[in-house]
């Protein structure tokens, strides 16, 4: 078995910045990440024999995010890419698969920094070839420069829509329609929440307006409701949101797309701090779970830390300082710092995470994920993609005496697909929520189990021990 | 006024059988879980329902009633429960089991339809067994079903028939008045009744405790995997030749027989589903420890249990495993699940102990656990399986 | 490059030209893209259609944690958003949860 004083798991900006923190603490961690090269979704890499004309084009993420990466490449860790964490045993032995060979790890500290994915929005026709989450979309842009399609919906909430918007006007298309939820009025009388972070203010309105100025449809206060094709997107029905957030489907209309984009924020990855065993917390300004920690980034298991998305979805610059402490803390406990020289250290980086923090709440604020998205489902609406469970067979498993994510589980399959409820788990809570009046720490999360992805029999097999 | 006339603890498959045949008789049933779900233990199994390995006798008899009953429930309750009767293979991997199992085949055909395979007629049966497999005895009665989708259709079932199922409800003790049961103590204060059951599977003995009633009821870890949902690789259930009972059925094995220590097969099956929620799915277990109330996969397991697999179907190799979970199963000590009166507490029952035929018993138990306490004349003499009064701590008295 | 290529051509030179096979039809790549990447440039835009209800499915999150990309690549099921194209690769639709053919 092998053996490794710290196990970094996701090299993303968090792990990233933590793998250098504890090299720079003389520490020579393994940084596991599943992707073929590293950078996380944010700071996602084109393929290698990719070249880009004009570097400068690429955008601030993607410089600073590839100065990270050089400076990680080149540092005293063992980076493994193609490696996937996908079970925990013991107190610290992580199975892990390389391809076609499964290995057991024994570590003395892990720190996880597993990102964040797109919150799934399921409204009737979300299962349509054509609909993309909002970052899937900016994937494809980003680290493959192919465009989802020509006549494009981004709708959603939150700045990430903005982002993803540049991004298809920078590549081209036909037609640009952008949907956000919040409305105008909301929107400015929360400007101030964000006054005074100057540089995050500007990034905002460049974005705005590159968009104005392209002449994009843009409409506040709207919100997709349903996504029309044969075999893939063709229509889709947008409609206004009032005051109280209810949708005016009486006032809705059409718009001819290829492409619809969802984007209604971002979900920390907790698929191994659950399997781990750590205590997590349910955000209500987040709308997600988000595993325990303290202000060294320990959770309720000693000398398992998180960094990044996976612990509070706050953005890149946030991820990379929690990335730092985390190690931080990891180097005091294998003794490689003072309690002193560390909390010297991370005084300072901690001062940083006041602000950005600050920032992020903010933020929340101005685009309060909302629990009457759940309104949006139908009947029909497939809750479980991986298992096809329509929102009817959900809501009668309820009625039934369904309190936990996890007896809805047992009794429709939802979540027992593919993506071990990655997709329907958050909304299984939703819709309990509005079903039963229990909220989400009433109802527990749903129940994991290993492997975390699915893995070949064959390749579990050779490791007889 | 009394909370309910029967108090039944623990709805797993068998809590819940007995619950709802009480609920058919007119009695005012009240049925507790500690967890979220109905399920328990059951919800962690396999959910077999075969009779073709048991020996003529009190096992088959039992096995017998308990199909005809199986299926009643699948006709009267409302909710599909997914049994299906696929049929079941019982496998040979060298030459001395094959001739056992010939002989097998031979004497169950006078009460079980079943029939022999060759290879070849067992390779044209299932074209993906792997071709190490020499022969295999085969019934068509044999099958599964979904425990958990029987546990939530028998309280749906309990509730119809006027009764109640009370989830998240921890029963911390039974309480008494001068020996006789009363009730039971709750996180939530007391519940009164007139009789009550212990269904409560591998935390029965706990409860039993709590009257200074010693039940010999341990709890046997079994480990299982489920593959990712994938095309036809298996039509019947398998197993393997060693689950056989020879001794009992009357069949001599020769001194060189394979000893199922060795290789564990008698603890080993494979299923895929046919339909229902899990169907194209392909099931294989399992694994037998003893390591208390631990439910944790191991690494060891899951390397052995897949090695397993494409022992036996070669093209699972390139199959994904989706999960790996495992389940405590309550096994007696003697090898005889317990259901009865408990000795020197009046109006205390207990139900449980059946190991890895939990599913296979519970229609039955539950009846028999309903008539008895109803008064009825039971349709099956299960007394041999009555606990017996061995050592007692002091009886509690409440 | 054909006009309905939804490949991004401003500013960005790709690797090594390839052809793949989607279902039998010959489907232009380039070293490095997915396999996700290739079907929805080339507008291939159903990668499976699902087992109960037979729906077309093709990719959504992007990273491999959907698991609706799901398609046949040289007889094995893989997620077309992580797995690399290679010269003649054979992808195919995967119908359902696949056949014995897939398991050979």
């Amino acid at each position: 078995m092998t053996r490794a004083e710290l196990v970094i798991v996701g090299a993303g900006p968090a792990g990233m910045a933590a793998a250098l923190e504890a090299a720079e603490a003389g520490i020579r961690p393994m940084v596991l990440d599943e992707n073929l090269q590293p950078g996380g979704q944010i700071y996602r890499q084109l393929p290698p024999r990719f070249v880009v004309s004009d570097a400068q084009s690429q955008g601030k993420d993607a410089l600073e995010g590839k100065a990270l990466i050089r400076r990680f490449l080149e540092a005293p860790i063992e980076y493994r890419p193609g490696t996937l964490v996908w079970g925990v045993f013991g107190d610290k032995q992580l199975g892990i698969v390389d391809g076609k060979t499964v290995e057991y790890v024994q570590a003395e500290c892990v720190i996880i920094a597993a990102g964040a994915y797109d919150r799934p929005m399921p409204i009737p026709g979300w299962t349509l070839p054509g609909v993309f989450s909002a970052g899937g979309a900016q994937l494809f842009i980003k680290s493959q420069r192919v465009l989802p399609g020509r006549r494009v919906l981004v709708a959603g909430t939150g700045p990430l829509l903005l982002v993803v918007a540049t991004h298809f006007l920078a590549a081209g298309v036909e037609s640009l329609t952008l949907c956000e939820l919040s409305c105008m009025r909301r929107l400015w009388r929360y400007t101030g929440k964000v006054w005074g972070h100057w540089g995050l203010l500007w990034d905002g309105w460049r974005y705005l307006s590159r968009i104005r100025r392209a002449g994009v449809r843009l409409m506040t206060g709207h919100v997709v409701t349903q996504i029309f094709g044969q075999d893939q997107v063709e229509e889709a029905a947008i409609a206004p949101v009032d005051e109280e957030g209810r949708v005016r489907s009486d006032r809705k209309g059409l718009v001819a797309v290829d492409a619809v984009c969802l984007g209604y924020g971002l979900l920390p990855s907790t698929e191994l701090t659950r399997l781990y065993g750590c205590r997590h917390n349910f955000s209500e300004s987040q709308l997600a779970w988000v595993p325990a920690c303290d202000s060294k980034m320990e959770t309720s298991i000693p000398g398992v830390f998180v960094a990044g998305d996976c612990a509070g979805v706050a953005g890149v610059y946030t991820a990379r300082e929690e990335g730092r402490i985390a190690a931080l803390a990891a180097a005091q406990q294998l003794g490689r710092l003072s309690a002193a020289e560390c909390q010297r250290r991370m005084d300072s980086i901690h001062a940083r995470l006041r602000r950005l923090r600050r920032f992020c709440a903010a933020l929340d604020d101005i685009y309060p994920p909302a629990r009457r998205l759940v309104d949006l489902t139908t009947d029909e609406t497939i809750i479980c993609r991986c298992e096809e469970v329509r929102a009817q067979a959900i809501w009668s498993a309820i009625a039934d005496g369904a309190g936990t994510p996890t007896e809805i589980k047992m009794w429709t399959g939802a979540g027992m697909g593919r993506c071990q409820g990655r997709m329907c788990g958050p909304h299984l809570g939703l819709m309990l929520a509005r079903g039963t009046g229990l909220l989400e720490p009433a109802q527990g999360h749903l129940s994991v189990r290993p492997p975390l992805k699915p893995i070949e029999l064959g390749t579990l097999a050779q490791r007889i021990i | 006024m009394k909370t309910a006339d029967v108090i039944v603890i623990g709805a797993g498959v068998i809590g819940c059988n007995a619950a709802y045949q009480l609920a058919k008789r007119g009695m005012k049933v009240l049925l507790l879980d500690r967890a979220g779900a109905p399920g328990g233990t059951s919800g962690t199994t396999a959910g077999h329902v075969t009779v073709q390995q048991r020996a003529a006798g009190a096992f088959r008899d039992l096995t017998m009633t308990s199909f005809a009953l199986m299926k009643e429930l699948a006709k009267e309750l409302d909710t599909d429960f997914e049994y299906i009767q696929t049929g079941g293979l019982i496998v040979a991997e060298n030459e001395t089991e094959r001739e056992l199992l010939k002989q097998f085949v031979a004497i169950q055909s006078a009460h079980l339809p079943m029939s022999f395979l060759e290879a070849q007629e067992l390779r044209a049966a299932e074209p993906f067994l792997s071709e190490t497999l020499v022969g295999a005895s085969f019934c068509p009665l044999d099958g599964y079903l979904n425990p958990m989708l029987l546990c939530r259709a028998l309280c749906r079932g309990i509730i119809r028939q006027g009764g109640t199922v009370r989830l998240k409800t921890v029963v911390t003790g039974i309480v008494c008045d001068q020996g006789v049961a009363v009730g039971v103590a709750t996180s939530e204060g007391q519940l009164s009744s007139q009789d009550v059951v212990l269904a409560a599977g591998v935390w029965t003995p706990d409860l039993a405790a709590t009257v200074g009633f010693d039940l010999p009821i341990i709890a046997r870890k079994g480990q299982l995997l489920v593959t990712e949902p994938v095309g036809r690789m298996l039509n019947s259930l398998v197993h393997h030749a060693v689950t056989i009972p020879f001794a009992a059925i009357g069949i001599p094995t020769p001194e060189d027989f394979s000893n199922p220590m060795a290789h564990r097969r008698h603890l080993r099956y494979m299923k895929q589903a046919r339909s229902g929620i899990f169907a194209g799915r392909v099931y294989i277990g399992s694994t037998s420890e003893f390591c208390g109330f631990d439910r944790a996969a191991t690494p060891e397991a899951l390397s052995t249990l897949a090695h397993y697999a494409t022992e036996i179907v070669p093209a699972l190799a390139r199959v994904r495993l989706l999960r790996a979970w495992a389940g405590l199963r309550p096994r007696s000590k003697d090898g005889k699940f317990k259901v009865g009166r408990v000795p020197g507490v009046p109006h205390l029952y207990v139900a449980t102990g059946h190991d890895s035929a939990g599913v296979l018993y519970s229609a039955v138990t539950g009846m028999y656990l309903a008539q008895t306490i109803a008064g009825e004349q039971p349709l099956a003499d299960l007394s041999m399986f009555a606990p017996v009064a061995g050592t007692q701590s002091d009886v509690r008295k409440n | 490059m054909p006009d309905r290529d939804l490949r991004v051509v401003k500013d960005i030179h790709r690797g090594e030209p390839y052809e793949i096979d989607v279902d039998g039809a010959r489907v232009p790549a380039y070293e490095g893209e997915t396999i996700a990447a290739v079907l929805i440039a080339a507008g291939h835009r159903v990668f499976r259609r699902t087992a109960k209800f037979n729906e077309p499915r093709s990719g959504y999150c992007g990273m491999g944690i959907c698991f609706d990309c799901l398609v046949v690549a040289d007889g094995e099921i893989v997620r077309a958003c992580m797995t690399p194209v290679s010269r003649d690769l054979r992808v195919r639709t995967l119908i359902g949860h696949g056949g014995p053919a897939e398991l050979r």
